[in-house]
């Protein structure tokens, strides 16, 4: 626990001084690419167990981590999704922080008027006025990409102060697993299932951050739970930006992508690995990529682990490894550097672990 | 003759699907069935009730089973939150639960001794003939054992419409289920004695000590206190617990880092050094209240120092 706070007096909250105490040095573990990220993650737990996630969603990573980083003088908007059916169960929460349930499709315009009042009450003195609060938008793929899109982009374009973080399950998975617009090209959902014909759903990944960076907002970052070094320092990075900042999060889930809940965070590491994630961050215009691949792995090592792409046939998997041949050749184009490096069909794909 | 039957356990158990099983065999059979799930959240671990009917003559009401002649349960670690349907059985029904625990300790469990007991390990069958934890064919088998019907050819031609994969692996499951599960008959029965209690419909999908919030009590924009959660234990969700060997580990903290449910902490423990003095370390433990069993702990420990038991 931090020094007193609000959260003091009340006695569930506090789980005694068992609280792991750790040191998030990623310095150490990634040489000469994270000098940058040295601070320590506080002890306290703000998102708290107890809550109905399934068995290993990363959606407690995600949100355990980001509240670690954005403290207990946080606002989060919650819209519909699986983190709000699952975490908020009435007459209960697990939300350590101020919370507020919103419809589907307007998170942005939730947090674009609370932080108006927040601003509003600062200049009356209701709040101390050197209080820092957090106004934090927690929203799946379907209430950021789909149904929320337009409110997210009104909040870009009025500039407010608002961290939006989306996680990002590529699919309606709370609801039975439906297709949304970030579902990728290939995976079998239950409304774009995979047939003789149809290889499962036909579209691409809408790619939210760069359309996120196209407003010209301050701070725009793609992020893998699976390098929760590199997630907490974007956390802590959009936090300290003058504007709004957005955050694309990839987040395993379970049932929908239909891999061994053991494989969680494995399958999210074979993401980045074999390319098909790229960890980057646009800070005012400037790109870069912040977790480098020297050599990548194929990318059917990322798509045999999971169910929604077993009927791929051979060729629809050679067709998704021209794609994401594709973009990072553009993203080495931008750079201007190989930073992302060629296919090596000598990786293993799984590393055995002991 | 009219069978009501109440089957409950956990999404992703196959709960659902043992039910549409039985209840196909039946018509095969050559009984009216009906089969008519209810759960809340669509997730994996939420607890869920189905109601099968199986009747001689067409089924005209489709209401949930008030007191049932069968209870079927899938997780031994229910029976605590799940009591009312225990208590819902008729006098001279059948309690048929899966459990590695040995009769004596299960009857002290279940605590009544007007019903029969029928006692397997379904999820040792299951892991031995199909590989994965699903104990809906076990259990199907051991149904159809204690009641006498549907046959098992039938059952086998329901697995074949209703799963149309692992066929053979399901029904050898189901095979060694019927011959294995053993009976515990009742002390005495009192045929016209009452069950203590009905399956109330308010309770679908809640497990564990729960309101009923009425609205004259809900607060002001429906606020609540945070951190409340935590009276919800999810421990009972799992199937294997994660065990740590404290001379393996090197406190590099990724499991505690990748846990989703905050299970993993940081304890103080005693230990003697060679020469009989006691010291106090600092190591990795669990929070069993909480952890859900998901394995992804032992997955990313990079030495092998934390290892999956099986619990039920």
């Amino acid at each position: 626990m931090s020094s007193g706070g609000r959260f003091a007096k009340i006695p569930v909250y506090i789980r005694g001084n068992y609280l792991v105490k750790t040191a998030i040095k990623a310095a150490e573990e990634y040489q000469g690419q994270y000098e940058y990220a040295n601070f320590e993650l506080p002890d306290e737990e703000l998102f708290l167990p107890g809550h109905g996630l399934c068995a290993s969603c990363t959606i407690g990573v995600i949100a355990r981590h980001m509240l670690k980083v954005f403290g207990p003088d946080t606002v989060v908007i919650n819209p519909t999704g699986c983190a709000e059916v699952s975490t908020v169960v009435y007459p209960r929460t697990n939300w350590g922080v101020p919370w507020i349930h919103v419809a589907f499709g307007n998170g942005g315009s939730v947090a674009s008027g609370i932080e108006a009042a927040i601003k509003a009450l600062k200049r009356r003195g209701v709040i101390d006025p050197g209080r820092r609060i957090n106004v934090v938008v927690f929203a799946g793929d379907g209430g950021t990409a789909d149904i929320g899109f337009q409110a997210l982009s009104g909040m870009f374009e009025r500039g407010h102060k608002v961290i939006y973080v989306m996680y990002d399950n590529e699919g309606y998975m709370n609801t039975g697993i439906q297709r949304s617009g970030t579902t990728p090209f290939g995976a079998s959902a239950t409304t774009s299932p995979a047939g003789k014909k149809v290889p499962g759903n036909v579209t691409h990944k809408k790619p939210m951050a760069a359309i996120a960076a196209a407003h010209g907002i301050p701070y725009v970052a793609t992020a893998n739970p699976a390098y929760v070094h590199d997630m907490v320092y974007k956390f802590k990075k959009a936090m300290e930006v003058d504007g709004p900042s957005f955050i694309h999060v990839l987040q395993s889930c379970t049932p929908g992508w239909r891999f061994e809940p053991k494989y969680a965070i494995r399958v999210l590491e074979l993401a980045t690995e074999t390319g098909y994630w790229v960890n980057y961050e646009i800070e005012r215009g400037e790109f870069r990529v912040t977790l480098p691949v020297p050599r990548r792995k194929h990318v059917k090592c990322f798509l045999q682990l999971q169910g929604r792409f077993r009927h791929l046939k051979p060729e629809e998997v050679e067709y998704i490894q021209k794609v994401i041949d594709r973009d990072v050749e553009e993203i080495n184009r931008v750079v201007g550097r190989e930073v992302i490096g060629p296919v090596d069909p000598s990786l293993p794909c799984l590393t055995e672990r002991k | 003759m009219r069978v009501e039957t109440v089957w409950l356990g956990r999404g992703g158990q196959g709960i659902v699907t043992a039910t549409y099983i039985v209840a196909n065999a039946a018509v095969i059979d050559g009984f009216y069935a009906l089969a008519n799930p209810e759960f809340g959240a669509e997730r994996r671990g939420a607890p869920v009730k189905a109601f099968l009917t199986i009747d001689k003559s067409p089924i005209e009401d489709q209401e949930p089973v008030k007191t049932p002649d069968v209870v079927v349960i899938f997780d031994d670690k229910l029976i605590d939150t799940m009591r009312f349907a225990i208590d819902a059985v008729k006098p001279g029904g059948h309690v048929i639960v899966n459990t590695a625990k040995s009769p004596e300790e299960m009857k002290k469990i279940i605590g009544r001794n007007d019903v029969y007991l029928v006692l397997l390990d379904a999820v040792g069958i299951a892991l031995k003939h199909v590989g994965l934890p699903v104990p809906n064919g076990p259990l199907a088998g051991a149904f159809s054992k204690v009641m006498g019907f549907p046959r098992l050819e039938s059952i086998k031609t329901a697995f074949e419409t209703q799963l149309g994969k692992a066929v053979e692996e399901n029904f050898a499951a189901t095979k060694e289920a019927y011959e294995t599960a053993l009976v515990v008959p009742p002390e005495r029965v009192e045929q016209a004695a009452k069950p203590k209690g009905v399956i109330s419909t308010t309770s679908a999908f809640l497990t564990g000590p729960y309101e009923i919030v009425g609205w004259p009590e809900v607060s002001k924009a429906g606020a609540v206190f945070p951190g409340s959660s935590l009276f919800y234990a999810t421990g009972g969700w799992r199937l294997e617990k994660p065990v740590i060997d404290h001379s393996k580990c090197i406190m590099c903290r990724k499991c505690w880092m990748y846990c989703p449910d905050d299970a993993v902490v940081e304890a103080w423990k005693e230990v003697q050094g060679p020469r009989g003095r006691v010291f106090r370390m600092k190591v990795i433990d669990f929070d069993y209240q909480y952890c859900k069993g998901c394995a992804v702990c032992a997955d990313v420990c990079p030495t092998g120092a934390i290892k999956m038991v099986r619990e039920i």
